[in-house]
């Protein structure tokens, strides 16, 4: 489930959908098929979680204050610590 | 009842006391995996030579002779993993001794087969692997819940007590309740995990499936390496974290988990509020996002193409897919991590344990796993994760305690999520909840058991 990109649509090339091309020109790179059922997959993987990608991509993330040294199995430390 | 029927503690004590002969155990727990392989397809593979083997050089651990099933992740010293699925994903597994291994062999454990599990884990149902799908033992034609699912259908099915999962989004706690289990996430860290073929994660942790939370505690003591005493789950502060997690839930699972959450505060003699935790609405795909590339980090181009035909189209193409994941997501997927703990760390100073249903519908048809919620018809795979995958994000420890059945005859759960290392409260909670239902849920005997 890669990113926003390809789950927006291009409308300036409407005989093959953003999501294909992108993906297309990506396995491409990769030296991957891009067959039909490969594809058919991606549409259907897409369509569920290309708009949750979007909702990733455009939240309002920039006053988060970095934790430094993650700790999973622990709370944040400036928690721990207060 | 015979020993095989009893529950891990009870298989445990009467090895201890000299009642029951743990050679007698072993061979009649061999049989019946034997017996119901074709019904459940739980148990993929046993090597009755090695489990005696570790059987006659067991110490007098808190299991000694007890069978335990361990999840198809795990090489162990006689048998690499293979994921369920028909080729690995990086570099050829090999045998070799397991944090899980490790940790059964020292509390005198006999591990006594690989359990079934969803193709390389991408999944919550069960429904795809190499060895063919475990089924559920409430209903053969329903997902057993994934990724660890044979786990949970061989101790639903009454072929062993306890079996070890894996949870990377969820892989313990939906099995658990789609077959009517206990199932405990831990802590990340805190339980054995080495030899993961995942070497770098920071999502995925071992943990018991059993059928109640004693049983759970004993089992998990040995994943631990250490004693989680129980301790009485008095004045329990519950939080309700309002939004899709209960709201877009068939009413069936809304209504029990409502139903058994008050008897939890009625017997805790505790309290009810309303929470809300900043980010959650991300925590879905940001958790799939750390899984999916911790994972992805050990795979090459060259190594995906070479999947050969026995891997399952689907996988083929996500796996491929995730190749092209932008670099920013993963990013922010960390921003979103870092302000949802520190959220939960916030919530967790006001109430003690936050809950809502561990799966929004029971477990649906392994020929259609799509489950109808208020929002419409989705893959369970989409529906689960969004319940599940905040545990697994910010490391929290969680639990799923089965409270009821359809009108299917399908088991429910309700997942309780704690602060980091209160993995012992969610036990007492569900010890204590056990009680205030009478055990009526955790003894409860699904068809398939009843019947032999």
């Amino acid at each position: 489930m890669p990113g926003e990109q390809p789950h927006s649509d291009d409308r300036s090339e409407p005989s093959e959908p953003a999501l294909d091309r992108f993906v297309k020109a990506g396995f491409e790179q990769l030296g991957f098929e891009a067959d039909e059922t490969t594809m058919a997959v991606i549409r259907v993987v897409d369509s569920l979680y290309g708009p949750l990608i979007d909702g990733l991509m455009r939240a309002d993330l920039g006053q988060v204050e970095p934790e430094h040294g993650v700790d999973l199995s622990a709370p944040p430390r400036e928690v721990e610590s207060r | 009842m015979s020993l095989l029927d009893a529950g891990l503690t009870e298989q445990a004590s009467a090895i201890a006391s000299g009642e029951a002969d743990p050679r007698e155990l072993l061979d009649a727990t061999l049989s019946r995996i034997d017996d119901r392989k074709q019904a459940l397809n739980a148990i993929v593979d046993t090597f009755p030579e090695e489990s005696h083997r570790m059987l006659d050089e067991a110490p007098r651990g808190p299991l000694y002779g007890v069978p335990i099933a361990v999840k198809d992740e795990w090489p162990l010293p006689w048998r690499a993993e293979r994921l369920g699925a028909a080729a690995p994903l990086g570099p050829a597994p090999r045998p070799g001794e397991s944090g899980p291994y490790r940790a059964l062999r020292d509390a005198g454990a006999v591990i006594v087969g690989i359990a079934n599990m969803h193709e390389y884990g991408m999944g919550s149902t069960g429904a795809i692997s190499v060895y063919g799908p475990a089924r559920n033992p409430w209903d053969t034609d329903r997902c057993p819940g994934g990724s660890s699912s044979g786990s949970a259908a061989a101790v639903a099915g009454r072929l062993v007590a306890g079996a070890v999962g894996a949870d990377g989004i969820g892989s313990i706690r939906f099995p658990a309740a789609y077959c009517g289990l206990t199932g405990l996430k831990p802590t990340f860290g805190r339980s054995a995990m080495s030899g993961h073929h995942v070497r770098h994660t920071t999502t995925i942790v071992s943990g018991p499936l059993c059928r109640d939370a004693a049983d759970c505690r004993l089992l998990g003591t040995a994943l631990f390496g250490e004693e989680l005493r129980p301790l009485a789950a008095a004045g329990l502060r519950i939080g309700i974290v309002r939004g899709e997690v209960w709201e877009d839930c068939r009413e069936d699972v809304r209504t029990a988990c409502e139903a058994a959450l008050e008897a939890l505060r009625e017997a805790t003699g505790g309290t009810m509020s309303e929470v809300s935790v900043e980010g959650l609405e991300h925590t879905l795909v940001c958790s799939i996002l750390m899984t999916s590339s911790e994972e992805m980090a050990q795979m090459t181009p060259e190594g995906l193409e070479a999947l050969g035909d026995g891997v399952s189209p689907i996988a083929r193409a996500v796996l491929r897919y995730r190749m092209l994941t932008p670099a920013v997501t993963i990013a922010r997927a960390q921003q979103v991590r870092t302000l949802v703990r520190r959220s939960l760390a916030t919530v967790f100073e006001q109430v003690d344990v936050l809950a809502w249903p561990t799966v929004a519908a029971p477990a649906p048809p392994l020929a259609d796993p799509t489950v109808r919620l208020p929002s419409g018809p989705h893959p369970a795979d989409y529906a689960n994760p969004r319940q599940a995958g905040i545990a697994n994000l910010t490391g929290v420890p969680g639990i799923s305690i089965p409270i009821g059945l359809s009108s299917e005859g399908l088991p429910l759960g309700l997942q309780l999520l704690a602060a980091w290392g209160r993995d012992g409260l969610l036990l007492d909670a569900a010890q204590t909840l056990e009680r205030a239902s009478d055990r009526s849920w955790v003894e409860a005997v699904p068809p398939l058991a009843a019947a032999a």
